[in-house]
């Protein structure tokens, strides 16, 4: 095959091309900067919050993620307290089935002894604890696949008839 | 943050690995030298994203790295000292034709390697060479002698890599 051209500088820049380039490059690694920024301030969590509301003689406490990302451990304790405790009766918790899709779970610390879905939630009970604090915790990972999304969602104690007595609601924010 | 505690120390440990490895590591790899980077790649992996499988990590990860590597090499150009800690300094292999056995011992480069680097450079004989320098990133450069026999200034203007 011919050569096109002999020269081998033909297509070599002089120095306002480097500095073009330069410059170029400069705004790529600013762009490179972002999301290390990002990460050192923890937008990309893992980050907790803490709500609490309080009803019908119930205390409700909730820590959350503010932000997660996929695969890395998602908190989520719930904490219901009942001054003079809970009798014989079940602890009854709401939670949000939408939060609950995005997690890759593994269980509730404690178990609870009966759970059941109604398309938008899903509510668990648990045994009522010896004295007045039921504190359960969820063992999750953010699951895999992830979109970026940010949503509001609600945790409840509900009463024996099942309407809410204290309910939170908080957003979490959701990393690819 | 863990995340990026994580990628600044390895990647501290993988400089140094460069470091010490020595400059024919850099540049010539064999094939036991392929499989060590290859499974340095895994374990490298392994150690900044352990379980986060997330595609914002593996972003600020490359970023990071690549922020890193851009302000070495920039702390390389804006001090001369640090530059050779940073990226170490070439040695001379060959003078006037004369191999320097003690820096070549050094530098772990056998008579066969320069020959074959020789070769490379399209010499027949290491006698036709005035200078050899292993350079930092592990490359030789040559400076051959012109027709006359004279030697060729190893001068910036001068000096070429054949």
């Amino acid at each position: 095959m011919p050569l096109v051209a002999n020269s081998t500088i033909a297509d070599a820049g002089d120095a306002s091309v480097a500095e073009r380039s330069r410059n170029l490059r400069r705004i790529g690694l600013t762009l490179f900067a972002l999301p290390v920024l990002g990460a050192a301030l923890g937008v990309f969590g893992p980050n907790a919050g803490h709500v609490s509301a309080t009803g019908s003689a119930y205390r409700l406490g909730v820590d959350y993620p503010r932000a997660t990302r996929s695969s890395i451990v998602t908190p989520l304790v719930v904490t219901v307290t009942r001054p003079g405790g809970f009798g014989d009766d079940p602890v009854i918790v709401a939670v949000d089935q939408g939060f609950l899709d995005r997690l890759d779970f593994q269980n509730w610390y404690p178990n609870p002894s009966a759970e059941s879905n109604d398309g938008d939630t899903t509510i668990y009970e648990f045994d009522p604890p010896d004295g007045d604090t039921l504190r359960v915790s969820l063992d999750a990972r953010t699951g895999p696949n992830q979109g970026y999304s940010h949503n509001t969602y609600a945790v409840a104690v509900l009463t024996d008839a099942h309407t809410p007595a204290a309910r939170v609601t908080f957003r979490t924010i959701f990393w690819p | 943050m863990e995340l990026i505690i994580r990628t600044v120390v390895i990647f501290f440990a993988l400089w140094l690995v460069m470091r010490v490895a020595g400059k024919r590591q850099v540049a010539n790899m064999d094939a036991f030298d392929l499989v060590t980077i290859i499974v340095l790649g895994g374990v490298v992996t392994q150690g900044i994203l352990q379980e986060d499988y997330s595609a914002v990590s593996a972003v600020v990860a490359l970023g990071l790295v690549t922020l890193l590597s851009v302000g070495l090499s920039w702390l390389g150009w804006r001090f001369r000292k640090v530059g050779s800690v940073i990226e170490g300094k070439p040695t001379i292999l060959l003078r006037d034709g004369r191999p320097d056995l003690r820096a070549m011992a050094a530098e772990r480069v056998s008579e066969a390697n320069m020959f074959a680097a020789a070769r490379e450079h399209g010499l027949r004989s290491l006698e036709d060479a005035d200078l050899i320098v292993l350079e930092a990133d592990g490359a030789f450069s040559f400076f051959v002698r012109d027709d006359s026999g004279e030697a060729d200034p190893p001068d910036d203007t001068k000096a070429q890599a054949v």
